[in-house]
């Protein structure tokens, strides 16, 4: 993929997965080029689970959700096939299982005080289903049954990718999120 | 119950979830679970045989029957979305160069700003090649309230933060923009129509100059056309050079020919024209080819009158976007300020409205800052009031023409005008500037001694009065400080030299300016001491004057001295002025409605104590 010259083989996408208390999860996917500019962004309608759903996902409710609901949705409504997906928290990594493109959970220091009452969603998952890899001031992980995936952090380094501020773009969701969801319209 | 099974295993699609087995569940989840209904949705499917009530037993200790499994395939129908595409600009798109084509580059870049620095000196401003995004802080585009569809509100919000442009795309600056002034290019970058009103001296054509090099960048715009006062054309194409190198600009001047062959060229993205040339080339604007995606009118208080030709000619480009810049959108009246949004948004504001309607209506597309506020750090500004008396021959003088002149406007009675009473008050003036007869001036006395010790300490100073016969005299005096003017008689072509040289030559202590000249484009921050020789009649051309020293890059406080001849005219025009002073504060902080809007027919002939005559009764002021 590295070797890839064409404008859209250089994008990057970033999935985020936030809640809001009582209203649901919110899911926004931007997909930027090479310069972290937007090329496409989606976002789900308020997802909120079903009571069977509770009962029967137990403590892999959120995963359920957020990756295999709320991300494979965004994924595979895309236009642009992305090198790779970054996301912001590990219960989306899921998605990973329906969708054929390496998905990384990024993790490292932010200066975002973007919040707009979003909050990430929780994970129960061991750490020792993870794979992961320290590069720069970012940590990434994927599941440990899809470990090839970590190989796309050397196509971000020899890409560029890692020039960017690979935290940023999940501000930009989140700023969007609350653009087409108003608090007052949600609630 | 007809059939009884011992349990039921359900198996969901991911591998995950596979423990998620019904005997793991308590029987008080098994209940709900026949609450909800899930059975029955379970059971209705084709292969399985219908069960009215099913039966679970957890314990595994009894079993009646061969137990039968089910797979339940839950359905869940993936959450609905929205999606937008975003058009993608070439111009954005960063080249990945091989590694060492990266570290040679990199070598250019340095170089590249420190030629940068050397031919492009700024004297008063340390450069700073440090990234913007250093400071940690991420300006990001806001959409303007006017913007109604998601698709178009969400484009600026998913734009990286201003920092990460410039990084990205390996903008460089001749030094780092302060925060307030990355606010001020998001502010334009996004709007359509705009007034940026930043108090003179911050930064106003660096911000209007590098949202146009991230609007080009981005492809959003192609070709713009900036209109400015003619002497200013050489200080923006200065500014262009320092901020924007890379951009080509066009000046559009010359004969008639080459200036029609300017307005059509396609290859400069940017094109600089001049108010007095509008009317002159008014058969090309007209043209139908003629198009700009953005039009800049700088000093944009030009077009305050709605009815002048230029107004008209400038507000019929056209366009797409429309940006205007001016330190005092609102010079007399806020009559001003709704001449200005003609040219911005037609019909957007009337001259009707209430102060708080208008502060309202314009709230989201005037960005206004005034350097208390921004730039804390900044050196003061101290003023000084030169109250001085006249000299005996001075007063003398005086007297006698105020006495004659107010006798004469009595005289005129009825027939009496507003210019007759003008006349008298530049007369009266003049007096308190210099006697007509013998050039005695208190002011001028004060002054030389100023200068004494500004010279002294190796300073500089800036002379504003309105007339150039005053500054003629001032020159003739002052000449051992070897003073330059610059006014309405120094041409065009001379002007760029006379500020070199102010600038570099250590012998030059003094520059001699009229207002009209001189109040607007300039940049002077190494002079630290402003004379105000005689008032202006707007406290905000008087403003622009002064902010030609106290501007960005002032390392010293500014010592501005107003000088004015005590129980002269100049004292009741000074009062008038104060009122006149608070009209901007008023409207931009929207409380309450200011009294006194500018100086108006009343107030002139009250300046001698006359009443307006009663013709004039019933006109508005």
């Amino acid at each position: 993929m590295a070797s890839d010259n064409g404008l859209s083989q250089k994008s990057l996408g970033f999935v985020s997965v936030r809640q809001r208390p009582d209203q649901g999860y919110f899911g926004g996917y931007l997909l930027v080029n090479s310069v972290a500019r937007p090329l496409e962004f989606h976002c789900t309608v308020p997802v909120q689970s079903t009571r069977a759903q509770s009962i029967l996902f137990g403590p892999t409710l959120e995963e359920f959700l957020c990756g295999e609901q709320i991300a494979r949705a965004l994924l595979s409504r895309a236009k642009v096939q992305p090198q790779v997906v970054l996301v912001d928290a590990p219960a989306v990594l899921c998605a990973r299982q329906w969708i054929d493109l390496p998905i990384l959970w990024i993790t490292g220091e932010s200066a975002s005080s973007v919040d707009h009452g979003f909050q990430y969603p929780g994970c129960q998952r061991h750490a020792s289903q993870y794979a992961q890899t320290t590069q720069g001031p970012y940590t990434f992980a994927c599941l440990d049954s899809y470990r090839g995936d970590l190989e796309l952090v050397d196509w971000m380094i020899e890409a560029g990718a890692m020039e960017l501020d690979l935290k940023e773009p999940f501000e930009r969701i989140v700023e969007a999120l609350a653009e087409a969801h108003p608090r007052s319209k949600v609630a | 119950m007809n059939e009884p099974h011992s349990a039921l295993t359900i198996q969901v699609s991911s591998e995950y979830y596979q423990h998620t087995d019904l005997q793991q569940l308590p029987s008080s989840n098994l209940d709900d679970l026949s609450s909800l209904g899930l059975w029955e949705q379970a059971l209705s499917w084709d292969a399985l045989p219908r069960m009215h009530q099913p039966c679970i037993d957890l314990s595994g200790a009894v079993v009646r029957q061969t137990p039968k499994v089910f797979a339940i395939q839950l359905s869940h129908p993936l959450p609905k979305t929205i999606g937008f595409s975003f058009p993608e600009s070439p111009h954005w798109t960063m080249k990945l160069p091989a590694p060492n084509q990266e570290a040679n580059n990199a070598d250019k870049t340095i170089k590249q700003e420190d030629s940068q620095d050397q031919s492009a000196p700024d004297p008063t401003s340390e450069p700073d090649h440090s990234n913007p995004n250093n400071n940690g802080k991420k300006t990001r585009l806001t959409p303007p309230r006017n913007l109604i569809r998601l698709e178009d509100r969400l484009y600026y919000v998913l734009q990286p933060p201003l920092e990460s442009i410039v990084q990205n795309a390996k903008l460089t600056f001749p030094f780092q923009p302060f925060p307030y002034q990355m606010d001020g290019i998001a502010f334009l970058y996004s709007r359509s129509s705009a007034i940026l009103a930043d108090e003179m001296g911050l930064g106003k054509t660096m911000q209007a100059i590098t949202a146009i090099r991230m609007l080009l960048l981005s492809g959003e715009i192609r070709n713009t056309l900036l209109v400015c006062p003619k002497p200013l054309v050489t200080n923006w194409m200065r500014e262009f050079r320092q901020w924007a190198p890379e951009i080509p600009i066009a000046v559009i001047q010359g004969d008639s020919s080459k200036r029609a062959w300017v307005w059509s060229n396609p290859q400069a993205p940017v094109k600089i024209a001049n108010y007095e040339l509008m009317l002159k080339d008014s058969a090309i604007i007209d043209d139908e080819s003629l198009y700009f995606d953005l039009v800049l009118l700088d000093e944009a208080q030009r077009i305050k009158n709605r009815n002048s030709t230029t107004s008209e000619i400038v507000r019929s480009i056209p366009r797409s976007r429309s940006w205007a810049l001016t330190g005092t959108p609102i010079e007399n009246s806020v009559e001003d300020l709704v001449s200005i949004f003609e040219f911005l948004s037609p019909g957007h504001l009337s001259g009707d409205m209430h102060l708080k309607s208008l502060g309202h209506a314009t709230r989201d597309h005037i960005l206004r800052r005034t350097k208390d506020k921004v730039l804390k750090d900044m050196p003061p500004r101290l003023y000084r009031n030169a109250d001085l008396e006249l000299t005996a021959e001075q007063r003398a003088s005086y007297k006698t023409a105020e006495e004659e002149g107010i006798v004469h406007l009595a005289d005129l009675g009825e027939s009496v005008t507003v210019q007759h009473v003008f006349e008298l008050v530049l007369r009266l003036k003049q007096i308190c500037n210099f006697d007509p007869v013998t050039r005695s001036s208190s002011k001028l006395e004060r002054l030389e001694a100023d200068m004494e010790e500004i010279i002294a300490s190796g300073q500089k100073a800036i002379v504003f009065s309105q007339w150039v016969s005053t500054l003629d005299v001032i020159r003739d005096k002052l000449a051992r400080f070897n003073p330059v003017e610059y006014h309405g008689r120094i041409p065009s072509s001379r002007r760029d030299g006379v500020i070199d040289r102010f600038r570099n030559d250590p012998s030059c202590g003094l520059i001699l300016m009229s207002y009209g000249a001189g109040a607007v484009g300039l940049n002077l921050q190494f002079c630290h001491y402003v004379f105000l020789f005689d008032r202006w009649w707007n406290p905000a051309v008087e403003d622009q004057a002064i902010n030609r020293a106290h501007r960005l890059g002032v390392k010293k406080a500014v010592t501005v001295t107003r000088m004015m001849a005590v129980e002269t005219i100049e004292q009741r025009i000074d009062s008038v002025l104060s009122e006149k002073r608070e009209l901007l504060r008023t409207l931009f902080a929207e409380a309450g409605t200011p009294t006194n809007l500018g100086l108006n027919r009343k107030e002139i002939f009250g300046l001698f104590g006359l009443n307006v005559p009663s013709r004039f009764k019933g006109f508005a002021a």
